[in-house]
Parts: structure tokens; sequence; C-alpha cells
């Protein structure tokens, strides 16, 4: 096995996120589209669980923030750990956890910090838009994910169309997603990412685009994939 | 979770409330009843008056396992004539054009009810709270959320208001609405007739009103229920109040043979509301409690069913994504799906009520060349009948 590097992984905007840390479950607040998102990637995540149901999983949540998606998994019965390297998202992942009752393990850090455990399911999502290095993210997770593992992220495509939607009507027209959130030479092509993952040990690779309705702030699957989409990759010959 | 925590709490244990819980348990989904009557008075409940109920509302009570228990007991609507004042009826809408089964059927509300009460009690996924009061709602914060009562605060994640018209949820949750007073009175009663209805409904347009004509099974006599809807000026006036049978019979024209008896009459003020908001945060507010609307059309409890039909599945929805009850994505998107259900019924049976009460020369031109294009186009008909069978709002 070649040798990793596992700084820095997960070091990416984190000064925006810091001075939001207080409006993660305001759904009216800064994070209210992606409340609204939450939706779909549940319902993506549960269309495309070959596993079935979510119950008795180890679930890994890459930058989990304030943890709405570790939320709905634990209370669909997945065992989940949330990894975040924004210090004060975790804190808010956890007090709200214990407020709603639920067992989440929630870590702050780098994911070398789960490297020695196992999971059957790992999400990243809206997150690997924002990483210096994603194929060390990949490969890190090809190690970690059980044999027949899934791996779900989400993120932004690098067109022209997603510099109008994702970054200047966004950030700065709609302003339904905090200023300086994105960087667009971060984003990636859908291709760019099978690529990494097929070089990564991953032998299946599906990608979903995902269109957002800013005015109805609702999210819909798309054929497309000019801006949002979604994808799963397996590792079924691991 | 202690016993005064609940998910869901719903106020009201009236048709739509108890049907709304029906649905959440076939979904297995644990709800809380509260109701400010106690069991007995609940099944004793003096409720003279007749629901019609939509081929979309007898689907969804089929479905629930609660048409089988009526055993019977309902009267199906096979044609409805529609006129102006007594002319020959100028539409006739017939359920053989659309193959959808009969128009609608005619239940007793004290039927339905008590077979709702009956299943309520059996389902596993449902407790009930009896002889509760609310004093005040407390919603400012979701995530303790509750409701005062007399005794104890009942703690829930979401509220379900059906307790009718008069809500008493929507008045503590402080929800707007709209108000307008048709400054006109229904009577409600029952006649025996001579002829056989059929399954014939009638509905006959007059300036001071609509009258409706609804049969009613009744295998010993021939039974049809009345909603006579009259300006409350000559509703109030002595003198009609004395003729009320001799003016009752010019309008009913021996339609269904001779009038041979009147039962005993209800008088309702009509009103419509319609809240601005159909929910506040986790309070959210279902059938009367959300929209009563004119009678004209029997809709009322069918729209109401459908705002049940819906939330339900919203809230499954939002279990089987792992989401608490109340969501907020969800809800906007529960009340886009149900808006313009609501607001085309609010306005359609207002305006129909506008259009055929009155009798200016302008607004009689309006309504005869209206009936008789309903008249000769099939398509009008039978997309009119698809709608107030409430078929067209369950489709999705």
């Amino acid at each position: 096995m070649k040798s990793k590097n596992y700084k820095s992984t997960l070091n990416h905007s984190s000064k925006v996120f810091d001075n939001l840390s207080d409006e993660w479950w305001d759904e009216n607040g800064s994070f209210k589209a992606l409340h609204s998102f939450n939706l779909i990637r549940l319902e993506y995540l549960k269309k495309n669980n070959l596993k079935k149901s979510f119950n008795g999983l180890s679930v890994l949540d890459i930058g989990c923030g304030g943890g709405i998606l570790c939320e709905p998994l634990s209370r669909l019965g997945a065992e989940v750990t949330g990894i975040d390297s924004n210090e004060k998202a975790i804190n808010v992942a956890k007090e709200h956890a214990k407020m709603k009752n639920l067992k989440i393990n929630y870590i702050n850090g780098e994911l070398s910090e789960v490297a020695k455990y196992n999971f059957d399911i790992i999400t990243c999502m809206e997150v690997l838009e924002h990483v210096e290095n994603v194929n060390q993210i990949i490969s890190i997770s090809n190690d970690i994910l059980r044999k027949d593992g899934i791996f779900f992220g989400s993120t932004i495509n690098k067109t022209l169309c997603s510099f109008l939607f994702a970054i200047f009507f966004a950030e700065n027209v709609l302003q339904i997603v905090p200023r300086g959130t994105h960087e667009w030479k971060k984003f990636l092509k859908p291709n760019y990412v099978k690529t990494q993952f097929l070089n990564n040990g991953f032998n299946n690779f599906e990608v979903q685009g995902v269109n957002y309705n800013p005015f109805k702030n609702r999210w819909s699957f798309s054929e497309k994939t000019l801006v949002n989409y979604m994808f799963f990759a397996t590792n079924s010959s691991k | 979770m202690t016993k005064n925590h609940h998910e869901i709490i719903i106020c009201g244990a009236g048709m739509i409330g108890l049907t709304f819980a029906l649905l959440m348990a076939e979904k297995k989904i644990k709800v809380c009843i509260v109701d400010k009557n106690d069991k007995e008075s609940l099944l004793k409940q003096q409720d003279n008056r007749t629901t019609a109920i939509s081929q979309g509302s007898y689907r969804i009570f089929r479905k629930l396992g609660i048409w089988k228990k009526l055993k019977n007991e309902f009267q199906s609507i096979n044609q409805i004539f529609v006129s102006e004042g007594l002319g020959s009826h100028d539409i006739n809408f017939d359920h053989k054009n659309l193959k959808e089964g009969p128009l609608g059927f005619i239940v007793n509300n004290k039927l339905i009810k008590r077979t709702l009460l009956n299943e309520v009690s059996k389902s596993k996924y449902i407790s009930f709270k009896y002889c509760t009061e609310i004093f005040n709602i407390n919603n400012e914060d979701i995530d303790n959320s509750f409701i005062e009562t007399k005794n104890v605060k009942l703690y829930f994640r979401m509220l379900v208001a059906a307790d009718g018209r008069f809500s008493r949820t929507r008045y503590h949750a402080n929800i707007k609405y709209y108000f307008h007073d048709y400054q006109q009175t229904a009577f409600v009663f029952n006649i025996s007739h001579t002829k056989k209805h059929h399954g014939v409904a009638l509905e006959r347009f007059f300036p001071t009103g609509p009258l409706a004509i609804l049969p009613v099974k009744n295998l010993k006599i021939n039974q049809s229920s009345v909603v006579w809807t009259v300006d409350s000026g000559v509703a109030n006036d002595d003198v009609f109040k004395i003729n009320f049978r001799k003016e009752f019979e010019k309008k009913y024209n021996n339609f269904f043979g001779k009038l041979i008896s009147l039962s005993e009459i209800k008088k309702y003020p009509l009103n419509v509301f319609s809240c601005y908001d159909i929910f506040k945060r986790n309070v959210v507010l279902i059938g009367d409690a959300c929209q009563a609307i004119h009678p004209i059309a029997g809709q009322g409890f069918n729209l109401g069913l459908r705002d049940a039909f819906i939330l339900a599945k919203t809230l499954e929805k939002s279990k089987e994504l792992g989401l608490e009850p109340f969501n907020l994505s969800l809800m906007k998107s529960y009340e886009n799906m149900r808006i313009i259900d609501k607001t085309l019924l609010v306005n359609a049976t207002h305006n129909l009520n506008g259009l055929f009460s009155g009798s200016g020369e302008f607004k009689s031109l309006l309504r005869k060349a209206g009936l008789r294009i309903f008249a000769q186009s099939t398509f009008l008909k039978n997309q009119s009948m698809l709608f107030a069978m409430g078929l067209r709002s369950l489709e999705a």
C-alpha cells in the first residue's frame, strides 16, 4: 500500500463556516438551501442504498458540518460518525444531537482520525469542491470502506453555468449561499471525479444531476449535471 | 419518552381528525388525539346532517377499511340535475359518462363518526386524551413546543389542528384568516316524498339562494336530505318562518312526487373563511380549521379529507427520510401541493354562490348562457365532474 499523507485533507474554507456556526440548524438562515438540499440527498441515498436499509450500518459523514445529514441517518438506525475540520461546527453538531437524544460519534479533525475504523457507507456531501486534495480523500475512503461499501458524494460541476449560478447568483444576487463559500477553480467535472474513483480501487461510478429552484427553494433530480450533481461509487471488487 | 411527550398531536376528534389519525396509523406512525369531550359524548353526539362523500374521499375510506364498516348504509349519487329556478333541469351530470363509479355518496354524519371512533379505539398507534381543553399553545421554540391544559403540559413535535370551523388551536396559535359572512342561512332537514329518488341529486339556483336535495338511503320510506340556503333577510322574516313548509314546497315543486313530511329543521349561518397560512411553525391546520367554504357544492368535507390525506403522506415521507415530523422544506412542499386546491374551491364556491344568488339581469343572462354552454359540452361536464369528485388533487 502506498504511503499516505493524511494532513490537510479537510482544511477547506473553514473561516466562512466559523462565522456561521450559530446558523447550522436554522432552516430559514444562511443554510436554507442546504436544508432543502438535505431532502433530495436523503432521497438519493435511500434510492441507491444497495443494502436497502440503513439500520445497523456504520456510516461515516466526511465534512459533516452541524450534523444536518448525520441526524436523519442516525434516526434511520445507522451508527453514524461525523467528521469535520471545523471545531465550531462539530460543537454545534454535538450539542444538537444531545438535545435530540441521538447517539452520534462526532470527531473534530482530519480524516486520519478515523483511519483505524471501517465503514459500510461513506457520505461526502458538498465537500470535494472545498478540499485541496480530492484524490487523497478518495484513496483513504477506499481503505476504510468495507467490501461492497458505497461512497455517496455531491459536488458542483466546473462549467460556465456553475460559475453563473453557484457563485454569482447564489452568493451575490440571491444570497442563498454564504459569500465566499465556493471557488470556481475548485469545482469538479463529473468525468474527472469518476476517473479519480476508478483509479483508487472503486469499480462502479454513477452520476445524477440535480436542479435547484431558488424561488421555491426546492431541489429536483435532473438529467443534466450543469451545476450540482450527486454520485455514488462502489468497491465490490475489493 | 415520558407520557406527556408526543411526536404528533391531533386536536379534535371530528371526522377529519379521526380519519387523519387512521391514515397515520396505517403508516405505523403514532399519534395522540386530544379532544375536550369525553368518550361517551363523542359517541352520542347528535348530528343529523349528512355528508357528501366524493369518489376521492370514498377511495381513501375504502383503503382504510372504513367503507366496508358502513355496511351499505350509504346512498350513491348517480345523477345530478342542475337548473336555474324551476326551469327544467338545464344540466344533467351523469356518472355513466365517466366510468369512475358514482359521482359521490351520501352518508349520515353520525354513522361516519361512530365508525371512525370504533376504528380509532382499536388501533395501537393511536392514543386518546379525552376531556382535555386547550388553554394555550406555546410553539415559539420548535424544539420545546407544548399545549397547556388544565392539569398537564402536552409536548409535541407537530400539532395538527383538526378542531373545525371554530378551532381553538388556530386561535391559540394566532393564525390569521380571511372571513366573509354571506348573510345567508342554511336550513338543513330531511323530507320524505311519494316517488323514489333513484340516486338523483338536485341543485336548484334561486335568487334567494340555492336549494340542494340529496338522496338518502332508507329502505322503508323515500327520503332525501335538504340543504336550503336563503338570504338571512328573508330567513328571519316572520311571515317566511310561519309559511316555511309552503315556501319550501314552491321551490321543491314535487320533484320526487308529493311532499309527505319534514323532519326537525336545523339552522346554520353561512360564512366562508380561509387562513392566510396553512401552517405556522410546527402547527398545521387541516379541514374546516383551515378553511370553511360555502356548502353550495358539498365540497367542504372532501377538501378537508384531501388535507388529511396529503399531510399524512408528507409526514410519512419525513419519517422515511429520518427527518423529524416537522420539517420546513417538506411542509413548504405540502403547502404548495394544497394551495391550488384550497384557493380554487374557496373561490369557486364563493363565486358560484355570488353568481347564482341575486337577481340582476346581467347575472341572470350570464347564468343562462353559462348553463347552456355547460349543458352542451361533454368535456366541460366531465372535467367538472372529475373536479367535484375530488379525483384531480389526489392524482399526484
